[in-house]
Protein backbone atom coordinates (compact mmCIF):
# COMPACT_ATOMS: atom_id res chain seq x y z
CA UNK A 1 0.00 0.00 0.00
CA UNK A 2 1.49 3.53 -0.86
CA UNK A 3 0.35 6.17 1.88
CA UNK A 4 -0.45 9.60 0.14
CA UNK A 5 -1.09 12.38 3.53
CA UNK A 6 -3.60 14.88 2.74
CA UNK A 7 -4.32 18.19 4.73
CA UNK A 8 -7.07 20.58 6.12
CA UNK A 9 -7.42 23.90 4.73
CA UNK A 10 -7.89 26.13 7.45
CA UNK A 11 -9.20 28.70 5.39
CA UNK A 12 -12.05 27.08 4.36
CA UNK A 13 -15.21 27.21 6.95
CA UNK A 14 -15.12 24.63 7.78
CA UNK A 15 -11.84 23.24 7.13
CA UNK A 16 -12.17 21.56 4.15
CA UNK A 17 -10.18 17.68 2.99
CA UNK A 18 -7.31 18.24 0.32
CA UNK A 19 -4.76 16.15 -1.31
CA UNK A 20 -2.34 17.41 -3.04
CA UNK A 21 -0.68 15.72 -6.68
CA UNK A 22 0.89 16.70 -9.55
CA UNK A 23 -1.88 16.31 -12.50
CA UNK A 24 -0.30 15.21 -16.33
CA UNK A 25 -2.26 15.45 -19.18
CA UNK A 26 0.07 13.02 -21.62
CA UNK A 27 -2.08 14.12 -24.60
CA UNK A 28 -2.25 17.66 -24.18
CA UNK A 29 1.51 17.92 -23.38
CA UNK A 30 0.73 19.68 -19.94
CA UNK A 31 1.29 19.13 -16.32
CA UNK A 32 0.59 21.26 -12.75
CA UNK A 33 0.13 21.06 -9.06
CA UNK A 34 -2.87 20.82 -7.68
CA UNK A 35 -4.51 21.29 -4.65
CA UNK A 36 -7.75 18.94 -5.04
CA UNK A 37 -11.18 18.96 -2.46
CA UNK A 38 -11.62 14.86 -1.37
CA UNK A 39 -14.95 14.88 -2.69
CA UNK A 40 -17.04 11.74 -2.41
CA UNK A 41 -20.02 13.68 -3.94
CA UNK A 42 -18.29 13.64 -7.06
CA UNK A 43 -18.32 10.93 -9.30
CA UNK A 44 -15.07 12.20 -11.35
CA UNK A 45 -12.27 14.07 -10.91
CA UNK A 46 -12.53 17.28 -12.08
CA UNK A 47 -10.15 20.19 -13.42
CA UNK A 48 -11.73 23.35 -12.43
CA UNK A 49 -11.13 26.71 -14.08
CA UNK A 50 -8.00 28.53 -11.71
CA UNK A 51 -5.83 25.21 -12.55
CA UNK A 52 -6.98 24.66 -15.80
CA UNK A 53 -5.66 28.22 -16.56
CA UNK A 54 -2.66 27.28 -14.29
CA UNK A 55 -2.03 24.52 -16.85
CA UNK A 56 -2.21 26.95 -19.83
CA UNK A 57 -5.35 25.25 -21.25
CA UNK A 58 -7.28 27.97 -23.32
CA UNK A 59 -10.75 26.89 -22.64
CA UNK A 60 -12.24 28.42 -25.83
CA UNK A 61 -9.28 26.75 -28.30
CA UNK A 62 -9.82 23.57 -26.06
CA UNK A 63 -13.39 23.21 -26.46
CA UNK A 64 -12.88 24.10 -30.51
CA UNK A 65 -9.66 22.67 -31.98
CA UNK A 66 -10.15 20.00 -32.15
CA UNK A 67 -13.75 19.04 -29.65
CA UNK A 68 -12.20 16.87 -27.18
CA UNK A 69 -14.32 14.14 -25.71
CA UNK A 70 -16.69 15.23 -23.96
CA UNK A 71 -18.88 14.26 -20.71
CA UNK A 72 -21.97 16.20 -19.16
CA UNK A 73 -21.46 16.73 -14.64
CA UNK A 74 -25.08 17.69 -13.25
CA UNK A 75 -24.24 19.78 -9.70
CA UNK A 76 -26.83 22.18 -7.74
CA UNK A 77 -26.55 25.19 -10.52
CA UNK A 78 -27.66 22.45 -13.17
CA UNK A 79 -25.45 20.93 -16.23
CA UNK A 80 -22.35 21.82 -17.55
CA UNK A 81 -20.05 20.07 -20.15
CA UNK A 82 -16.79 18.94 -19.69
CA UNK A 83 -13.65 17.56 -21.68
CA UNK A 84 -12.31 14.01 -20.96
CA UNK A 85 -8.95 13.34 -21.02
CA UNK A 86 -6.17 10.39 -20.08
CA UNK A 87 -4.81 11.69 -17.07
CA UNK A 88 -1.94 10.48 -14.67
CA UNK A 89 -1.84 11.84 -11.04
CA UNK A 90 1.75 11.77 -9.58
CA UNK A 91 2.49 11.96 -6.10
CA UNK A 92 5.99 11.53 -3.97
CA UNK A 93 6.15 7.77 -4.37
CA UNK A 94 3.11 6.55 -6.52
CA UNK A 95 1.03 7.42 -9.23
CA UNK A 96 -2.46 6.85 -10.61
CA UNK A 97 -4.38 6.85 -14.06
CA UNK A 98 -7.77 7.91 -15.23
CA UNK A 99 -9.59 9.94 -17.18
CA UNK A 100 -10.57 13.38 -15.87
CA UNK A 101 -12.73 15.92 -16.62
CA UNK A 102 -11.55 19.46 -17.71
CA UNK A 103 -13.96 22.60 -17.46
CA UNK A 104 -16.72 23.51 -17.95
CA UNK A 105 -16.17 24.12 -21.72
CA UNK A 106 -18.81 26.83 -21.78
CA UNK A 107 -16.85 30.09 -21.42
CA UNK A 108 -19.83 31.35 -19.46
CA UNK A 109 -19.62 28.65 -16.68
CA UNK A 110 -16.31 28.99 -16.57
CA UNK A 111 -15.64 32.32 -15.52
CA UNK A 112 -18.60 32.10 -13.28
CA UNK A 113 -16.91 29.46 -11.99
CA UNK A 114 -13.87 30.69 -11.62
CA UNK A 115 -15.60 33.91 -9.84
CA UNK A 116 -16.88 31.42 -7.05
CA UNK A 117 -13.80 29.73 -6.97
CA UNK A 118 -14.53 26.54 -6.94
CA UNK A 119 -11.70 24.05 -6.43
CA UNK A 120 -10.86 20.80 -8.49
CA UNK A 121 -12.57 17.68 -7.11
CA UNK A 122 -11.11 14.55 -6.24
CA UNK A 123 -13.71 12.17 -7.23
CA UNK A 124 -14.81 8.86 -6.57
CA UNK A 125 -13.28 7.37 -9.44
CA UNK A 126 -9.65 7.81 -7.58
CA UNK A 127 -10.88 7.60 -3.85
CA UNK A 128 -12.43 4.13 -4.78
CA UNK A 129 -8.81 2.94 -5.62
CA UNK A 130 -7.90 2.54 -1.71
CA UNK A 131 -8.48 3.51 1.33
CA UNK A 132 -9.58 6.89 2.61
CA UNK A 133 -9.27 8.30 6.31
CA UNK A 134 -10.05 11.67 7.08
CA UNK A 135 -10.08 12.65 10.85
CA UNK A 136 -10.42 16.16 11.39
CA UNK A 137 -10.37 15.77 15.65
CA UNK A 138 -6.77 13.98 14.92
CA UNK A 139 -5.65 15.95 12.11
CA UNK A 140 -5.23 13.20 9.95
CA UNK A 141 -6.10 12.71 6.33
CA UNK A 142 -4.78 10.17 4.56
CA UNK A 143 -5.31 7.54 1.17
CA UNK A 144 -3.42 4.25 0.93
CA UNK A 145 -3.42 3.54 -2.54
CA UNK A 146 -4.16 -0.12 -3.62
CA UNK A 147 -0.93 -1.53 -5.90
CA UNK A 148 -1.65 -1.91 -9.23
CA UNK A 149 -2.22 -5.67 -10.25
CA UNK B 1 6.43 18.75 -21.86
CA UNK B 2 6.17 15.77 -19.44
CA UNK B 3 7.17 15.72 -15.73
CA UNK B 4 9.73 12.80 -14.77
CA UNK B 5 8.50 10.48 -12.04
CA UNK B 6 11.96 11.86 -9.81
CA UNK B 7 10.85 15.17 -10.16
CA UNK B 8 7.68 15.07 -8.84
CA UNK B 9 8.70 15.22 -4.77
CA UNK B 10 10.84 18.08 -5.58
CA UNK B 11 7.75 19.76 -7.15
CA UNK B 12 5.45 18.95 -4.45
CA UNK B 13 7.57 20.20 -1.61
CA UNK B 14 7.75 23.80 -3.65
CA UNK B 15 4.17 23.72 -3.97
CA UNK B 16 4.02 22.78 0.13
CA UNK B 17 5.65 25.11 0.67
CA UNK B 18 3.91 27.92 -1.55
CA UNK B 19 0.68 26.96 0.36
CA UNK B 20 2.13 27.16 3.59
CA UNK B 21 3.41 30.20 2.44
CA UNK B 22 -0.28 31.89 1.72
CA UNK B 23 -1.68 29.53 5.06
CA UNK B 24 0.66 31.71 7.43
CA UNK B 25 0.24 35.04 5.82
CA UNK B 26 -3.78 34.88 5.33
CA UNK B 27 -3.92 37.65 7.79
CA UNK B 28 -1.55 39.86 6.42
CA UNK B 29 -2.98 39.22 2.79
CA UNK B 30 -6.80 39.94 4.35
CA UNK B 31 -5.56 43.33 5.61
CA UNK B 32 -3.92 44.58 2.40
CA UNK B 33 -4.78 42.36 -0.36
CA UNK B 34 -8.72 41.66 0.51
CA UNK B 35 -11.02 40.03 -2.72
CA UNK B 36 -7.67 39.71 -4.77
CA UNK B 37 -6.02 36.72 -6.46
CA UNK B 38 -2.77 36.07 -5.33
CA UNK B 39 0.15 33.99 -6.66
CA UNK B 40 3.13 32.17 -4.88
CA UNK B 41 6.13 31.02 -5.98
CA UNK B 42 9.38 30.48 -3.90
CA UNK B 43 8.13 31.12 -0.70
CA UNK B 44 7.36 34.55 -2.58
CA UNK B 45 4.76 36.82 -3.44
CA UNK B 46 5.13 37.09 -7.43
CA UNK B 47 1.82 38.13 -8.67
CA UNK B 48 -1.34 39.71 -7.72
CA UNK B 49 -4.72 41.25 -9.57
CA UNK B 50 -8.67 41.41 -8.99
CA UNK B 51 -9.00 38.73 -11.34
CA UNK B 52 -6.84 35.56 -11.32
CA UNK B 53 -5.78 36.28 -15.43
CA UNK B 54 -4.49 39.76 -14.17
CA UNK B 55 -2.58 37.65 -11.48
CA UNK B 56 -0.99 34.67 -13.52
CA UNK B 57 -0.33 37.96 -16.14
CA UNK B 58 1.67 39.38 -13.72
CA UNK B 59 2.80 36.21 -12.14
CA UNK B 60 4.35 34.77 -15.57
CA UNK B 61 7.32 36.61 -16.06
CA UNK B 62 8.79 35.31 -13.09
CA UNK B 63 8.10 31.89 -12.45
CA UNK B 64 6.62 28.50 -13.80
CA UNK B 65 2.81 29.27 -13.06
CA UNK B 66 2.11 25.77 -13.36
CA UNK B 67 3.50 25.40 -10.17
CA UNK B 68 2.66 28.37 -8.34
CA UNK B 69 0.37 28.18 -5.52
CA UNK B 70 -2.90 30.56 -6.26
CA UNK B 71 -5.17 31.85 -4.34
CA UNK B 72 -8.40 34.44 -4.15
CA UNK B 73 -8.31 36.19 -0.53
CA UNK B 74 -11.92 36.56 0.60
CA UNK B 75 -13.12 36.57 4.46
CA UNK B 76 -16.68 34.94 2.98
CA UNK B 77 -16.57 31.66 3.82
CA UNK B 78 -17.18 29.88 0.57
CA UNK B 79 -20.12 27.95 1.29
CA UNK B 80 -20.39 25.42 -1.26
CA UNK B 81 -21.97 22.36 -2.17
CA UNK B 82 -20.01 19.84 -4.43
Amino acid sequence: MSQINGEFREQDRPPSPSITAVVEFPKLGVWASVEFLVDTGASRTVLHPSDVLRLGIDIVTYAADPPPCTSTATGVGGKASYGVEDAILHFSDSNANLTALIGPLDPCQFDFALKKHVPSLLGRDFLNQGRLIVDYENNQLSFEMRPAI
Amino acid sequence: MTIEQQDVASVLEQFERDRLYIKSHWNEFLEQRLDRWVVVYGEELVGEGPTLYDALDDARSKCAIENAAVEFITRDPRNMLL
